[in-house]
């Protein structure tokens, strides 16, 4: 890591610190502010605690929300998704074309956008970054590997990318927002034996974002200060310290006390609650689309039978879980698709708690059973309640079960093995671009497998249509094919889709302007002020 | 043995004790009986969750709402299990090997001790959250994790105690009669430092339910539903300060059990072990 200035040691925060922000002045935060009012630009920190952990800060290697922070405040991309519901906006490229026949996509760059060491960002970078995610096959290179072939994106000048698809692709550009852009380089100054810099930038800064990593350590999060140099003029907040708060009782009493201005809502509801009775909090509320559901493995014997997975899909206690686990506050989501993006059909009635049917399709499973392991998150409270709740209704059907709970980056090794991902896991699927095929594409398809299908579903008819929506860019034309896809997936029980969350943003009442967008959960932090 | 029996009944501390552990095995056996919701172990009710203590549900109801109470005297059964089983395991492999050890010398017992050396080096809590990490978790991973790490205990007490008997005259006697050294360590040198090995035993009892609520935090404990009482305390942190009695029972009775071991074992030591009773009949 470069040495450089630490801007406050991270212990002394705290109410001064807060005195401090506000004597600093408030901001407004816009998109686009000119650079001539980068002077009333406010000082302040904001301290947000994580319950995951940051394991490295490659803009490649990862592409959960848990990580999303040093992605999206550190690194820019071509596009960017913003706002609720999302829009994509213009972000490093100013515009896009595409050919007639939808494989060939040029993005036109800004002129003058400047890394955080003072070169200048071009094409040739673009490029770089998109070989990178090929290369290190990490983080979003599932959403690239059957559509870019690796040497085919070439540079047109200083600023304009063209990338040549191997078919046409509806979701391209929306999943632009993913291809951060590394200095190419610094980094190649820094690789290792042909390794794309991988061991370097894990700890190092090589972006051009709103912020420039100044601290980074595994154990306790990252510290990161405003890049005043930004295209869009720079942020709002001097400061933003992403720390690693693994206890959601430490996070929760950390907020109220002041130690933090913003954490994750990822706690148990009851915990939600508390922090809404508190006056000094803010807790955000917005409809987001974000699946809860369980991934069941359906290439390993018994979930192999339709009617053993529609025996797991009856044994849920959906109504327990919604109404009395989560004080309902999210809604029950019958098939693949959030119901609030289109292509989500309206008529899938789904499964119901029902011990006796769970029990009749079980008599009809040809294959032997054996128990079967349920697993959840360690860290994320509901994910493990399901599988317990999951676990009692299997107990009252008949089927023998294991409770397994394990870290997210255990588990998201294992979801990438057939050989080890478990026979049924609890999760969320997250936004990562707002389209259907985010979730019915990516958890489906076949070409997903060992990359975002973690059940290993495969079905000729539901590739066929997957593919056919994804070879069109109307969309009249392509939400029927997906509301088909939700339909046969929930005939078939390719996995028990449970709820849509709601997002809880708990904030400070003194932080301004959160911005939240179901891509990245509201945590890019440009547009934040503290009053 | 009538003595000790009656300088025990003597030590209130101890009879405190010797009830508490008495009152945990019975609840243990009649917990079928005793607890107001038996299928609690297993079934959830998710309308009653995280209610207060009160007259359907006596010490309040869980994250799932079951009933704490019924799942905190079902908890008692698998203490036991784990705690006597390791236990027995421990002392099995620990005083075997400290008498063959402690009679005999040569490279052979200077082995034995090394070997309990090397396991007495490594803090005995993260041996076993490494052992139970590498097995998974299940209750006989954590007997075996459990056992593995406390043998040593009894090898070097036993080998230390058999060293010293060992000159003592009636042993040579025995050796001098012409006694099989099986013997000579069976049924003259065990009887006389039985009373070291029934003190650590008792404290060790104490120390192992500990450990085992440790891992049990920890989730290396046996998986839920198991209503093993370290798990309980860990899944009760997410619902802190609100459901304050999903942790502050299954802890007292983690405190109760412990302090119940640690008292008899005090007390026995006073009464049994032969250095402390020699220095009271001088009268210090």
């Amino acid at each position: 890591m470069r040495k450089q200035t630490e801007p406050a040691s991270a212990a002394d925060l705290g109410r001064r610190d807060l005195l401090r922000a506000g004597a600093a002045g408030a901001a407004v935060a816009a998109a686009g502010l000119p650079r001539a009012a980068a002077a009333q630009r406010g000082g302040g920190r904001i301290v947000f605690a994580n319950g995951s952990a940051y394991d490295t800060m490659d803009p490649h290697a990862t592409f959960d929300v848990g990580r999303v922070a040093y992605r999206l405040n550190c690194y820019d991309s071509l596009l960017r998704w913003l706002d609720n519901p999302p829009k994509l906006e213009p972000w490093l490229a100013e515009s896009y074309t595409v050919s007639e026949d939808g494989k060939r996509y040029t993005f036109k760059l800004r002129e003058g956008v400047k890394f955080h060491d003072g070169t200048e960002l071009t094409a040739e970078d673009v490029v770089y970054s998109m070989e990178r995610i090929l290369a290190v096959k990490k983080g979003a290179y599932p959403l690239f590997a059957t559509l870019v072939e690796p040497g085919s994106t070439r540079a047109v000048g200083r600023y304009a990318v063209e990338f040549n698809l191997k078919a046409a692709s509806a979701i391209f550009a929306a999943t632009t927002h993913d291809i951060y852009v590394v200095n190419s380089a610094l980094v190649k100054r820094n690789e290792r034996n042909g390794d794309w810099g991988q061991e370097w930038i894990a700890r190092n800064d090589a972006g051009s974002g709103s912020y420039v990593i100044r601290r980074f350590d595994p154990a306790r999060g990252f510290l990161a200060t405003r890049f005043d140099d930004h295209f869009l003029g720079p942020a709002g907040v001097a400061e933003i310290d992403f720390r690693y708060v693994a206890e959601v009782n430490s996070r929760v009493l950390g907020l109220i006390r002041g130690d933090f201005h913003g954490t994750d809502p990822y706690m148990p509801q009851d915990q939600i609650a508390r922090l809404q009775a508190d006056p000094n909090l803010n807790v955000m509320e917005a409809e987001s689309t974000r699946l809860f559901y369980a991934c069941i493995h359906n290439q390993r014997a018994p979930m192999t039978d339709v009617n053993f997975r529609k025996a797991l899909c009856y044994a849920f206690d959906y109504d327990g879980w919604i109404n009395d686990i989560l004080g309902k506050s999210v809604v029950r989501n019958t098939h693949v698709i959030p119901n609030p993006m289109w292509g989500a059909p309206k008529d899938v009635a789904g499964y119901t708690y029902d011990i006796d049917k769970a029990k009749w399709h079980l008599s009809q499973v040809q294959v032997p059973l054996r128990e079967i392991v349920v697993a959840g998150m360690v860290g994320y409270e509901q994910s493990m309640q399901a599988a317990a709740l999951l676990q009692a209704g299997l107990t009252k059907a008949g089927i023998q079960s294991r409770l397994l709970n394990e870290p997210w980056p255990v588990v998201s090794n294992k979801m990438r093995d057939p050989e080890q991902m478990y026979d049924v896991l609890f999760l969320w699927r997250s936004t990562y671009y707002a389209d259907p095929h985010n979730w019915a594409g990516e958890l489906l398809h076949t070409n997903r497998h060992r990359g975002g299908n973690a059940s290993y579903y495969s079905n000729p008819e539901v590739d066929r249509l997957l593919d056919a929506a994804l070879a069109t860019a109307d969309q009249e034309k392509r939400a029927p094919l997906y509301e088909q896809v939700a339909r046969i997936s929930s005939e078939e029980a390719a996995g028990i889709y449970i709820h849509n969350t709601k997002w809880f943003g708990p904030f400070r009442k003194n932080v301004r302007g959160v911005r939240f967008c179901p891509i990245g959960d509201g945590q890019e932090m440009r547009w934040l002020s503290i009053a | 043995m009538r003595r000790v029996a009656r300088k025990l009944a003597e030590d209130r501390a101890a009879m405190l004790g010797l009830g508490l552990i008495v009152l945990l095995v019975l609840v243990a056996i009649f917990a079928p009986w005793l607890a107001t919701h038996p299928g609690d172990v297993t079934e959830f009710h998710t309308a009653r969750r995280l209610s207060p203590p009160g007259p359907e549900n006596w010490l309040g109801t869980d994250r799932m709402g079951s009933d704490i109470y019924s799942r905190l005297l079902f908890g008692a059964r698998i203490t036991i299990t784990i705690a006597v089983t390791a236990i027995a395991i421990a002392v099995v492999i620990g005083v075997p090997m400290g008498l063959v050890a402690g009679y005999y010398e040569g490279i052979g017992s200077d082995f034995l001790m090394r070997v309990s050396d090397i396991f007495l080096a490594v803090p005995q809590i993260v041996l076993a959250i490494a052992i139970a990490q590498t097995l998974g978790p299940s209750i006989e991973n954590v007997i075996l994790a459990l056992s593995a790490t406390y043998w040593p205990f009894w090898a070097r007490l036993v080998f230390a105690e058999t060293r010293s008997m060992k000159n003592e005259p009636f042993v040579e006697a025995a050796i001098a009669l012409g006694c099989s050294p099986l013997r000579v360590m069976v049924l003259h040198i065990l009887p006389s430092i039985s009373s070291s090995i029934i003190v650590r035993t008792t404290i060790g009892m104490g120390g192992t339910i500990l450990t085992a609520a440790t891992l049990g935090f920890l989730g290396l404990g046996p998986p839920p539903p198991t209503p093993e009482w370290g798990r309980t305390i860990a899944e009760s942190r997410e619902f802190l300060p609100m459901a304050w009695w999903y942790a502050a029972f299954p802890g007292l009775a983690i405190f109760l059990v412990v302090m119940g071991f640690n008292l008899l074992g005090d007390g026995l030591r006073d009464v049994l072990d032969p250095r402390l009773r020699r220095a009271s009949q001088h009268g210090r």
